[in-house]
């Protein structure tokens, strides 16, 4: 749980450092884009801070590549 | 439209380009699978890399003072151009993590005691910085970096002249075919597969017209520098360098010299330290202004930070176990990476000249 929460801190900071000068600026769009990415990138962080296993991408890239090396012999 | 706040010299950008190509090869022993033969795999790789970069400055003088963004609109319409850009720039985005977590990795296993995540938070962090600082402070970064290694290798190579062992080398040509022609793509792959990426850049240099020939240069002395940097470590290590997990820094154990100059390994560890950085903030901030072009942002510098969590997350759902890491860099990353060295940027060359976009004779000029 502490886990979670300094990762909630950790993104408090990126928007106190960032928003304020967006929302001065005006600039609707690019505090639009912002927020697209971070939402995403604070779920996935919060996921993960919560110990949740989530399948990993390189092994699955293996997995998919299988038959081509196999055919390839280098496996 | 250009939206880094920089704009870099052709001389910076060959000592950017340099620093780049050596980037993790100074770890990662190019070639490594070719055991003896490492060297041969190292000059076909080049080869390649020389053939990657010929399209790569057909698009670019086509289309000079363009960037990839631009280009892949002007070619293939805004729809599908703007499509393609996303694909390159999750390309990106995923090297970038894999490099952030390769870098930890190594840290890792010589400070096994620290937590991975201080190795993966502490350079995204100067990276993000270096990334909001914008170009011109990293190709600076990469000139003064550039002179240090080169320094640091020359040091090196005399420090290891009484290991070097010739009969290394042999024997030639005694492994199949198809372990060299692998052992070649993964060197063409990486590090001269992801120059591709300095396709964003290429509307950021001074005098657009002198790109290709400097970028063909640092491609020239990379190749020069990687094929002796084997060479050297495979004459120190012989059949050792194809079970070792840091050849090059195995090679650097074995100095000893009046037990005065002793464990100089820790040197390539500085100089991954610094060339790594480098290798990853580019790819970094390449993805950052792509992704600002495509979304018409005023400025890239609001994105810095969410995308650089985005890619911390992703660094961390890469891999658990390390050993994905050595079959992803020699098996899996020749293959997939192909997909975005060669083909797409060869389709949108051969579409650029079937669809005559662009400036048509500047390509000669430039390529």
């Amino acid at each position: 749980m502490l886990n979670v929460l300094l990762v909630v801190m950790a993104y408090t900071l990126i928007c106190l450092y960032e928003v304020p000068g967006l929302i001065r600026e005006k600039s609707w769009r690019d505090f639009a884009s912002f927020t697209a990415f971070l939402l995403p990138a604070l779920i996935l962080s919060i996921i993960l801070a919560a110990g949740v296993k989530l399948p990993l991408i390189t092994p699955a890239i293996y997995k998919a590549f299988t038959p081509l090396l196999t055919w390839l012999g280098i496996i | 439209m250009k939206l880094g706040n920089q704009t870099i010299s052709s001389n910076q950008l060959f000592y950017l380009m340099c620093t780049f190509l050596l980037g993790s090869s100074v770890v990662f022993l190019p070639g490594v699978r070719a055991g003896s033969n490492a060297w041969l795999a190292v000059l076909l790789g080049a080869l390649e890399g020389f053939v990657f970069l010929a399209i790569y400055n057909g698009l670019v003088g086509q289309h000079p003072g363009k960037n990839l963004i631009e280009i892949n609109d002007l070619v293939f319409g805004p729809f599908l151009g703007k499509a393609l850009s996303w694909v390159y720039l999750i390309y990106f985005l995923y090297v970038s993590a894999q490099l952030l977590r390769t870098f930890a990795a190594f840290f890792a296993i010589i400070m096994t005691s620290t937590p991975l995540m201080v190795f993966l938070i502490t350079p995204l962090f100067v990276s993000s910085f270096a990334v909001r600082s914008g170009l011109e402070v990293l190709a600076k970064y990469s000139q003064i970096v550039f002179t240090t290694v080169i320094t640091l290798f020359c040091f090196d190579f005399v420090l290891l002249a009484k290991e070097l062992d010739l009969s290394n080398l042999l024997p030639f040509m005694d492994i199949p075919i198809s372990k060299l022609l692998l052992a070649t793509q993964s060197v063409a792959a990486l590090p001269f597969g992801e120059v591709v990426v300095f396709l964003v850049l290429t509307n950021l240099i001074h005098n657009p017209s002198d790109t290709g020939r400097f970028m063909k240069k640092a491609l020239l002395f990379s190749s020069i520098f990687l094929l002796l940097y084997t060479v050297r470590t495979t004459a120190v290590l012989g059949t050792y360098s194809t079970i070792s997990t840091y050849p090059a820094f195995s090679a650097l154990r074995v100095i000893n010299i009046g037990e005065v100059f002793t464990r100089l390994e820790i040197v390539l560890a500085i100089v991954f330290l610094a060339l790594g950085f480098v290798k990853g903030s580019l790819f970094y901030y390449c993805t950052v202004l792509g992704v600002a072009q495509l979304l018409k942002m005023r400025s890239y510098t609001p994105l810095v930070l969410p995308i650089g969590a985005l890619l911390l997350n992703i660094s961390i759902l890469l891999f658990d176990e390390y050993i994905f890491d050595i079959i992803d860099a020699s098996m899996l990353f020749p293959f997939y990476s192909l997909v975005f060295a060669l083909f797409l940027p060869l389709l949108t060359l051969i579409v650029a000249k079937i669809r005559k976009t662009g400036n048509q004779q500047g390509d000669s000029a430039n390529a």
